[in-house]
């Protein structure tokens, strides 16, 4: 069974949350799953990898956190061949700024520039909705098993 | 050009002890009248919930003041996220960050409730007790000391300490108050300076050891360890504390919400939001436009002052149905107010301020059946900044 990695940029813990709940959800549902933030792991082995979520929140005008801008510089500066990856992509936003949810949409373009194939819809929470993230990403985990066979 | 009001002073008496004491009279006169006021030549209120939500958090919209002018007491802060704007602000929000991240706020939530315990147990039902500083600041500050690893010390000398040095944050400051001001800001000072030079010697494993790290290697200054830990450090415990204040006082009015509440644990977050929308702490957030903007229909310069008061936000009646009421229900298109601030500057520690409000609350509603009222609350409060003075109550 491929190990799902699941990766976030977070500025204030919230993403990390989010993947935390992910990985819960899809353990439950049988898969193997781990978490870890994007600045820990190196492009070259991102790149090498099956399967990836990718987590982040948005940060300040629509940029990326703190824990995933050094990531996705280091991605765009190496610019390696994705082809071989399949991604998941979950954002967090908030609808009271212009740039509700940019970051993850950054980080999903630089990954499909680079030839990596997207399952599943772009999962989005928002804080003016004042719902649980966690909640959400765990639920968009489980829609997302549904749609992708294992 | 907006025309300055007639009479500025009767809309937002800010010095006015009947204006300091229920504000809320005030803000729906002059909302009945718009939503954007010219106060003075280069200062503007805005009271609408839409527009502070939108404006207050725009990138042009600056904490630090215009430079020029008279040196300012809270330029003792200059060095904190309280006084800078990103890009720099981004540097020194980000060494607090990690330390109040939801995971790390579920294990100070887990301290909160044993300090919460102690006290409530050495509390005699049917005796009168301080609510507010008993059951209030004490263990919210003692949680904030064990984050930062720093001792309690003088805990109520440190409160009004802290009382002191914000009273120059008000609107238009009172004769004496720079005085004041500048003495309680030396006492936080040498308090917090005593303490953190102990550390260099004999280092522990809180934040403030993970400061004196990074000062050490170069990353920080000491006044950028200093200032950022007498922040952390003196409002650890009077801000929550206010909030947990408001929740005894609610308890004792709506015994009912006090029932639902220790019966009904999904409704404990919506309670605490609540009781925060109708007590904010801090009462007006500041900024100052570095480019020209209409809010409303109301041109206002880059450069001018403008005044977003967080009651008025909150009780705005296009977003909250009887705004005066407390609600739990409300839905959550109407739930978000700004006691804890917005965009950047948003608190620092806001989930740990509502998790130990929320905490707080339900060790009270746990241990005990009801909460009385003994003796009239006292307040002390500018335009900028409440707090209990007295908060006398009896858990039965």
């Amino acid at each position: 069974m491929t190990t799902i990695h699941i990766f976030y940029g977070t500025e204030s813990g919230n993403a990390e949350m989010v993947a935390d709940d992910i990985a819960e959800a899809l353990s439950a549902r049988g898969l193997d799953a781990t978490t870890a933030e994007l600045c820990d792991i190196a492009v070259e082995d991102f790149a090498q990898l099956d399967r990836a979520i990718v987590v982040t929140s948005t940060y300040g005008e629509g940029g990326l956190p703190e824990s995933a801008a050094p990531f996705y510089d280091a991605l765009v500066a190496a610019a390696p061949d994705l082809s071989g990856l399949e991604f998941a992509a979950f954002g967090l936003g908030d609808s009271t700024y212009e740039t509700f949810n940019n970051a993850i949409d950054i980080l999903s373009a630089a990954l499909l520039e680079r030839g990596a194939r997207q399952l599943g819809p772009t999962g989005r929470h928002d804080a003016a909705a004042a719902t649980d993230p966690a909640a959400a990403g765990a639920a968009w985990a489980v829609e997302l098993t549904e749609l992708v066979p294992a | 050009m907006t025309a300055l009001h007639p009479d500025p002073p009767t809309l937002f008496p800010w010095n006015e002890a009947e204006f300091r004491a229920d504000p809320y009279p005030y803000y729906e006169r002059a909302r009945a009248l718009g939503s954007v006021h010219r106060i003075a030549e280069d200062t503007y209120v805005v009271l609408g919930h839409a527009d502070t939500m939108h404006f207050a958090k725009l990138p042009c919209m600056r904490i630090a003041e215009p430079p020029g002018g008279e040196p300012h007491p809270w330029e003792a802060f200059a060095n904190t996220v309280l006084s800078k704007d990103p890009p720099e602000h981004t540097r020194m929000r980000r060494l607090t960050n990690r330390w109040f991240s939801p995971k790390l706020v579920a294990q100070w939530a887990e301290l909160t409730r044993e300090f919460a315990t102690a006290a409530f147990d050495a509390v005699e039902p049917g005796k009168v007790v301080d609510g507010h500083f008993d059951l209030g600041v004490a263990p919210t500050h003692s949680v904030m000391c064990r984050v930062l690893d720093m001792p309690e010390g003088d805990v109520e000398g440190m409160f009004w300490a802290l009382w002191d040095a914000m009273l120059i944050n008000a609107t238009a400051p009172v004769e004496g108050t720079r005085e004041k001001s500048i003495a309680g800001l030396k006492f936080l000072f040498e308090q917090t300076e005593r303490e953190v030079t102990k550390k260099m010697d004999h280092p522990g494993t809180g934040l403030v050891d993970e400061f004196i790290a990074a000062h050490a290697r170069g990353e920080l200054t000491w006044r950028e360890i200093l200032e950022t830990t007498v922040v952390l450090y003196m409002s650890g415990g009077p801000n929550p504390a206010y909030l947990i204040g408001a929740g005894f006082k609610l308890f004792a009015e709506r015994p009912d919400v006090m029932r639902a509440y220790r019966e009904r644990p999904e409704i404990r977050d919506a309670v605490v939001n609540e009781i925060a929308r109708l007590n904010p702490v801090e009462l007006i957030i500041t900024r100052f436009p570095t480019e020209d903007l209409v809010i409303d229909g109301v041109s206002i310069p880059a450069g001018s002052t403008v005044k977003f008061p967080i009651g008025a936000a909150n009780r705005d009646p296009a977003v909250f149905a009887d705004p005066n009421t407390f609600d739990y229900a409300r839905p959550p298109e109407a739930s978000r107010n700004l006691t804890f601030g917005l965009g950047t500057h948003a608190c620092a520690g806001q989930l740990l301020g509502r998790a130990e409000t929320k905490v707080i609350l339900e060790v009270l509603a746990e241990k005990f059946d009801s909460v009385e009222i003994a003796g009239d609350p006292v307040e002390v409060r500018t335009d900028r900044l409440v707090a209990f003075e007295k908060l006398p109550v009896v858990l039965r």
